[in-house]
């Protein structure tokens, strides 16, 4: 009797642990459900921190997939606008009414002199499909307990960064800390969510803090003011047209 | 008289047709600067205010500029004040309908265009007045990336029409322009086609232009261009940028040579026979150049420069920007024309050897 309680104890710990165990693709699939936008509509501002100056650049945007339109509010910027339409950027200078195309290696810059690149900002990226993951360990990170996943770039895929460290909240699924690194191991970025809130059913940072570990002092803030998931976008939305 | 008949019914058409907009945006821009103008022999300093006002409604756009100048060494004041938009549109079934004084670009990314719809509107980054004009124009857009615009420009010195078309061929931006103005019975027509694209992380373009005037006995003009430019980031491709960008123009030497020079953005020297003297071969060749180097999120110091591979003279135009707050930024810039007074980009008799400009800008 002894040795079935025995048996039956050891298969309830072995099963009930095979049956918890999540793993790292889960917990990125997971945090896609919630952070992968399909299609939104953002307000946001974004603060760029030099060295103790501030400016500050407020924008509304339209995301579909791999295109979307953005709007500058701001004074400084009012009216200037990006077209977004997979790889191929476009911009609409408001004074001179003029629409050019930019060339594909502007993507990569920091938008509008934020930390933040063109694609950081019009694009989201289902990481599942980019990286392949690893789940290194479990950590608390201000004062939430999260998963700690390292994801290296799936070869030949395009990404902007070739392996990344996540802190990802286990009760929530959502990123609250990401390090990106570049192919020699060297810390490139370093963001910190440090506002978090439930919108249409799912968790979304509102707030948070892009660090650029290569140059010293300067970090931009990204706030979410207010976001719609999957909102009606009229059809040519992204067009050259309804740039002007 | 055609023209101000047309004009007139467009006006009550729209302001019929147009749904009135009460949803508007205003804003401005405030300036002050200084110019220092060095010549061989003396300097001429002029500081100046400029307010631009722009009142833009869904469907309408207003805008006026002001600026007061003050020349230091004639003791000169002068005032103007000039209206530089002022237009209403309405979209009528898929064509956008826009009339009035507006601005018209076909800029492509280059740092001078010959396929413009006027030619000198925009050089070096630096637009010109000659891009505001009084026209009707007709926009229709044949999917997300191609559309077809013509515009019918109002102005009593002469008929000025332009059409263009333009789509996306494997993410090359084309576009086709045609422009044909009629001063006095004379006319001159230019017809160009324009591309921009990239060739793997190199942003790639260019533009071919055929000038016909039959003022100057039917004489057909050919220019070529090609472009390129780079993005090269310190601290292995994610630290601060170095922006390239390079053009090579080729433009035939005859008589049409004269009216392209326009684009050049003006600071050539002596007379028209002078400037057709110049060189014996037959083609002008220009080359252009600006390299940029932000030094933070907030400055940039770059130059720009333009050569004549014929004689060797240079304009130099090295400049610094710096955005102080959120509304203000700071503008330094300074021309150097390095060739004698027979160079292409040479000072002449009337033009000073370097111009100094700093600007302090608010926006509001």
């Amino acid at each position: 009797m002894k040795k079935i309680t025995l048996f039956l104890m050891i298969a309830l710990v072995v099963f009930s642990t095979t049956v918890g165990a999540i793993t790292a693709e889960e917990i990125i699939q997971r945090r896609d459900d919630n952070e992968f936008i399909k299609s939104a509509r953002v307000e946001s501002t974004m603060i760029i921190n030099n060295s103790g100056r501030e400016l500050e650049k407020k924008m509304v945007s339209l995301i579909e997939g791999n295109n979307a339109l953005a709007e500058f509010t701001n004074p400084m910027d009012r009216g200037t606008k990006f077209l977004k339409r997979d790889d191929n950027l476009w911009m609409f200078f408001p004074d001179a009414e003029d629409i050019v195309k930019l060339s594909g290696h502007m993507l990569e810059r920091g938008m509008m002199g934020s930390d933040f690149s063109y694609k950081d900002m019009m694009e989201s990226e289902k990481l599942t499909e980019l990286y392949n993951f690893e789940l290194v360990g479990e950590e608390e990170y201000n004062g939430r307990p999260c998963y700690k996943i390292e994801a290296t770039k799936v070869e030949g895929a395009e990404v902007s960064y070739y392996k990344r460290i996540a802190w990802i909240d286990k009760e929530r699924f959502i990123g609250l800390r990401e390090e990106l690194y570049a192919e020699s191991g060297r810390l490139l970025k370093e963001i910190v969510v440090t506002r978090t809130e439930e919108i249409q059913g799912r968790w979304y940072p509102m707030e948070s803090i892009m660090e650029n570990k290569l140059r010293e002092n300067t970090s931009t803030t990204f706030i979410i003011n207010s976001i719609e998931f999957n909102p009606e976008i009229p059809e040519g939305t992204f067009s050259l047209e309804s740039l002007q | 008289m055609f023209s101000k008949r047309l004009v007139f019914l467009m006006i009550v058409f729209l302001l019929i047709t147009t749904t009135p907009s009460f949803a508007y945006q205003f804003g401005g821009e405030l300036k002050t600067g200084v110019n220092s103008l060095f010549y061989d022999n003396a300097n001429q300093n002029s500081i100046y205010e400029n307010i631009n006002l722009d009142l833009n409604f869904d469907n309408a756009n207003f805008a006026i500029t002001a600026q007061n100048n003050y020349n230091y060494f004639n003791k000169n004041y002068e005032f103007d004040i000039s209206l530089k938009k002022a237009y209403i549109k309405h979209k009528f079934k898929d064509t956008q309908i826009i009339l009035g004084k507006q601005p018209v670009s076909w800029s492509f990314g280059s740092l001078i265009n010959m396929v413009d719809y006027s030619l000198g509107a925009e050089a070096l980054d630096e637009e010109t007045s000659a891009k505001y004009v009084n026209a009707l124009e007709l926009r229709y857009p044949i999917n997300w990336y191609s559309s077809l615009s013509l515009i019918s420009e109002f102005n009593p010195e002469y008929d000025k029409i332009g059409f263009r078309a333009r789509t996306l061929i494997k993410d090359y931006d084309i576009s086709l322009n045609y422009i044909n103005k009629e001063v006095n019975k004379q006319k001159s027509s230019r017809i160009g086609l324009s591309f921009k694209g990239d060739l793997k992380n190199v942003g790639l373009y260019g533009s071919i232009l055929n000038l016909n005037n039959n003022a100057e006995d039917n004489v057909s003009t050919n220019a070529y261009m090609l472009g390129t430019d780079y993005s090269y980031y310190l601290n292995e491709g994610y630290g601060n940028r170095v922006y390239f960008q390079g053009e090579y123009h080729l433009i035939e030497n005859n008589e049409g040579l004269l009216e392209l020079i326009n684009s050049l953005g003006g600071n050539i020297s002596g007379s028209q026979e002078q400037l057709l003297n110049l060189f014996d071969s037959d083609y002008l060749k220009i080359l252009l150049g600006n390299v940029s180097y932000s030094i933070n999120d907030f400055s940039s110091i770059g130059v720009f420069t333009i050569t004549s591979l014929d004689d060797g003279s240079t304009a130099l135009i090295p400049n610094y920007s710096n955005q102080l707050t959120s509304n203000t930024s700071l503008n330094i810039n300074l021309s150097y024309l390095s060739g004698e007074e027979n160079d292409f980009f040479g000072r002449g008799q009337a033009l000073p050897k370097a111009v100094l400009n700093i600007e302090l800008s608010y926006t509001f």
